[in-house]
């Protein structure tokens, strides 16, 4: 496939207190990395130094192992994915603070209003100037569910139906007002021409919403829509509707047929394949040397307790628990999971072609949650990283610093300036908004598809 | 007004300016009302030229605002709206525990209870509740939160790079509330708030709105009617705080007020009569905005000493805690009521600036954590409201 633009985007990944569940334990770690502004705020400028294209915050509504808190489990309390600051409420903070960096959240379809998420993205893209992008997920743990009311969490088809449904109501509500509705004509006493306002009035299955969104048009025409989903019908929305599009890939070749799979699905809904950022996460450290490299992935491995490391893929193993099976033995068959599909499928052959114990896998996850980890010098992570760029693999990555902030830092000082050497990354933002920065125009006011008592068509 | 700009206009830089500026005149606290939706739909679908002609179509949600607002600014306390209607307790906790946090305990809350018919039809249109039945969910809901934000104690939080040991699960609390409207089981998911829990602010408009607000509001907003009904009203609302094992000086009741200032009284007249024909001008057969109601917020026209006298008469007649200004249009009105009638109300002792407290419960000289009876990291009963109707 051609390719259009010679530079990569960047994403700046932030998942309290780390993308690896233990880094927080580094003696060169910051301690508040959950909790404290100012650890954001520097996350955000280091980034922003960077030239990355956007943040990008992860999310979950619960804390994780709460299910297991209330069935009576003993908690060890080891686990760092506690307390965190809101991922919206947050990236309102972080817009007053930069001025270029993407600001990419993470909200949930199964547990919010459309209306509000479409409100609060939108507000977020006028205070930011035009940074805002959406990370749409559906929920994927039991955690959550016990806190909006239901006993157990929304089955995995449901979610997507939803989701489908969700996505279509808050862009039709980002389309509400033309770019050139407000008047502001004080001589004749004329604020807004209501030609130009338009309701959604939108009778679905899942929500009956009227509209019109009280907020002015995206400085950026939209925000950006970014998606996470693997599995079937997540390929297909994200070809449907996402310019940006996270995965875990560990290999080039699952990358390249991830991607050829998800692009050569949007001629179907009208989209051209560079109207979507492909961007697979990328765990690392930053190294002198190989050696080194060796020695960091064994210390970062041997933070994580046996316990915390088992819980991250018992979550994925649909309902069986891996303690009762020899950890240094293989992955045994697992039920299919509710919770996140693609990623066991991605646990199951990557236990297959690796022959990876349980403990081992365990370990693997954790200090990357199933993303590729890359341990290396400056010049390895760059080659990497051209690989799969090259390959056709990947439009850019999503970096996720295992703590704050001594990895990204090195990161931006070492790794940064040999891509910008090879002429794969910019050397200056030169634009303002988000989609500016991944080369995305803002898409047409779609017509009006919506009239009065329309019943939404899901997929 | 030729020198008024709307809200939405104003965007993040003159929503700052405007907090800022009220931030250097000493207020407490800046208020952001809120809806999820425009008001009168209907004249916007029928291209009603008096439905245009306002302003309160689109503007910016404050929940996003302020998180913004509070890396500008240092002292002054920043109140979000946030409906009980078409919201999850969950969310909303969350939202403004990480709002406390982000500006070091400065956060309040507006809970809305209307059920306003435009907001519900964006948010699944179900059937309006009685009132007996609103109330019960909006009471319902603020205790839901209240308990969410008792979920981590204090020094719950280790991060203890030694033992691995990232918090202490003895200091960590389920919720499982399970109630008439909502079932939630906790924790929260953000450690205990600066102020313990920010502070919660309340609109008072009628009796029957009273018992929520006794039992659970730091700040109760009213309307100036006439001195003898409001003071009975004020004197109503703290006996029902009172009722509810509340001290005097956990409730801050603060009246509505828009100031109309002039250099001299008959220049606040003149500049009122234009506001007024401009509002005539436009208006048609809509609504009148609510701001320039005579019937919603008292206004007082004058110069800068005749409108503090007002207050003054005001505050003393109905022991009245303080006021809520609200503003004819942005920005200069603000900015003359700090230049001009603040310095006014300082010299009469009736207002007193500078820092008092780092919290916006310090500065409103509420207790610490507003937590009705027992320590704030001691509950014996985890599973109930600390609040009772």
């Amino acid at each position: 496939m051609a390719r259009p633009r010679p530079e990569m985007a960047l994403a700046a990944f932030l998942f309290p207190p780390g993308s690896h569940t233990a880094g927080w334990r580094m003696p060169d770690a910051r301690s508040d990395g959950d909790m404290d502004i100012h650890a954001y705020i520097h996350a955000a400028q280091v980034a922003e130094r960077g030239l990355f294209d956007m943040l990008f915050i992860q999310d979950s509504a619960a804390v994780i192992g709460s299910a297991a808190m209330a069935r009576g489990e003993r908690q060890s309390g080891t686990s760092s994915r506690a307390v965190r600051l809101e991922p919206l409420t947050l990236m309102s903070a972080l817009a007053a603070v930069t001025s270029r960096v993407g600001l990419v959240a993470t909200a949930t379809t199964t547990y919010n209003e459309p209306f509000h998420i479409a409100r609060k993205f939108l507000t977020l893209d006028h205070v930011s100037g035009g940074r805002a992008g959406w990370n749409l997920v559906t929920s994927q743990t039991e955690d959550e569910a016990g806190n909006f009311g239901l006993e157990q969490h929304v089955d995995h088809a449901l979610r997507y139906e939803r989701a489908v449904e969700f996505q279509e109501v808050v862009v039709g509500l980002w389309d509400s007002c033309e770019a050139d509705a407000f008047l502001v004509d004080k001589e004749n006493g004329r604020y807004f021409d209501a030609r130009k306002i338009h309701r959604l009035d939108h009778i679905g299955r899942f929500f009956s919403v009227r509209g019109p969104l009280n907020v002015p048009r995206s400085p950026q025409g939209r925000p950006v829509i970014a998606q996470a989903g693997s599995s079937e019908p997540g390929k297909e929305l994200a070809a449907r509707t996402a310019d940006v599009v996270f995965t875990a890939q560990t290999t080039v070749a699952d990358a390249v047929a991830f991607y050829n799979d998800v692009k050569g699905r949007m001629a179907r809904y009208g989209r051209d394949p560079d109207e979507m950022k492909i961007m697979p996460g990328l765990n690392f450290m930053v190294a002198d040397s190989e050696a080194e490299a060796g020695e960091l992935y064994d210390r970062m491995a041997s933070l994580v307790p046996l316990d915390v490391a088992i819980q991250s893929i018992n979550r994925l193993a649909g309902g069986i628990d891996l303690r009762d099976h020899p950890l240094d033995g293989p992955l045994p068959a697992l039920p299919p999971s509710n919770a996140a599909r693609a990623r066991q499928d991605m646990l199951v052959s990557l236990a297959r072609d690796s022959g990876m114990s349980i403990r081992e896998l365990a370990r693997f996850f954790s200090m990357g949650n199933g993303h590729n980890v890359v341990y290396g010098t400056p010049t390895h992570i760059a080659d990497v990283m051209e690989q799969y760029f090259v390959a056709g693999a990947a439009d850019g990555f999503t970096i996720m610093t295992p703590y704050e902030s001594a990895p990204i830092e090195r990161f931006v000082s070492r790794v940064i300036p040999q891509l910008q050497r090879r002429g794969l990354f910019r050397t200056a933002y030169r634009g303002r908004t988000l989609r500016e920065h991944l080369g995305l125009l803002p898409p047409a006011r779609r017509p009006a598809l919506h009239g009065p008592g329309r019943m939404s068509a899901a997929g | 007004m030729p020198d008024a700009r709307s809200e939405a206009d104003l965007g993040l830089a003159g929503c700052c300016a405007l907090v800022q500026t009220a931030e250097r005149g000493g207020f407490a606290f800046a208020l952001l009302p809120d809806m999820a939706g425009a008001e009168d739909v209907d004249a916007i679908a029928g291209h009603d030229r008096g439905r245009e002609a306002m302003a309160n179509v689109a503007w910016l949600e404050s929940m996003q605002m302020v998180p913004a607002l509070a890396m500008l600014t240092s002292r002054i306390g920043l109140v979000a709206t946030a409906s009980v209607n078409g919201n999850d307790p969950f969310h909303v906790a969350r939202r403004f525990a990480t709002i406390d946090h982000i500006s070091g305990g400065r956060a309040g809350w507006h809970v809305e209870t209307a059920q306003r018919i435009d907001e519900m039809r964006n948010l699944g249109d179900a059937a309006a509740l009685e009132p007996v039945a609103n109330r019960e969910r909006a009471a319902e809901f603020v205790a839901v939160c209240a308990g969410l934000w008792n979920s981590w104690d204090a020094d719950a939080v280790l991060r203890d790079r030694e033992s691995g040991r990232y918090f202490d699960p003895d200091k960590v609390h389920l919720l499982n509330h399970r109630g008439r409207f909502y079932s939630v089981r906790g924790p929260l998911n953000v450690a205990r708030c600066p102020q313990g829990r920010p502070v919660i602010v309340q609109s008072c408009h009628a009796v029957d709105d009273g018992d929520l607000a006794a039992s659970c509001a730091d700040v109760v907003l009213v309307h100036l009617t006439s001195v003898e009904s409001t003071r009975d009203l004020v004197r109503d609302l703290r006996a029902r705080a009172a009722g509810c094992g509340r001290a005097a000086a956990d409730v801050k009741v603060l009246a509505h007020l828009l100031p109309i200032v002039g250099a001299t009284d008959r220049e606040a007249e003149s500049r009122w009569s234009l506001l007024q024909s401009l509002l005539a001008d436009g208006a048609g057969s809509a609504a009148d905005p609510a701001a320039l109601s005579a019937e919603r917020c008292r206004i007082v026209c004058g110069a800068p000493g005749t409108i503090a006298d007002r207050m003054q008469d005001w505050l003393e007649a109905c022991a009245l805690d303080g006021f809520a200004i609200e503003f004819p249009y942005y920005p200069a009105p603000v900015t003359e009521f700090v230049d001009h009638v603040v310095p006014e109300l300082l010299r009469r002792g009736i207002f007193r600036a500078g820092e008092t407290g780092t919290t916006l419960r310090e500065q409103l000289g509420l207790r610490h954590d507003g937590i009705v009876g027992g320590a704030p990291t001691g509950r014996s009963d985890r599973s109930t409201a600390p609040w009772r109707l």
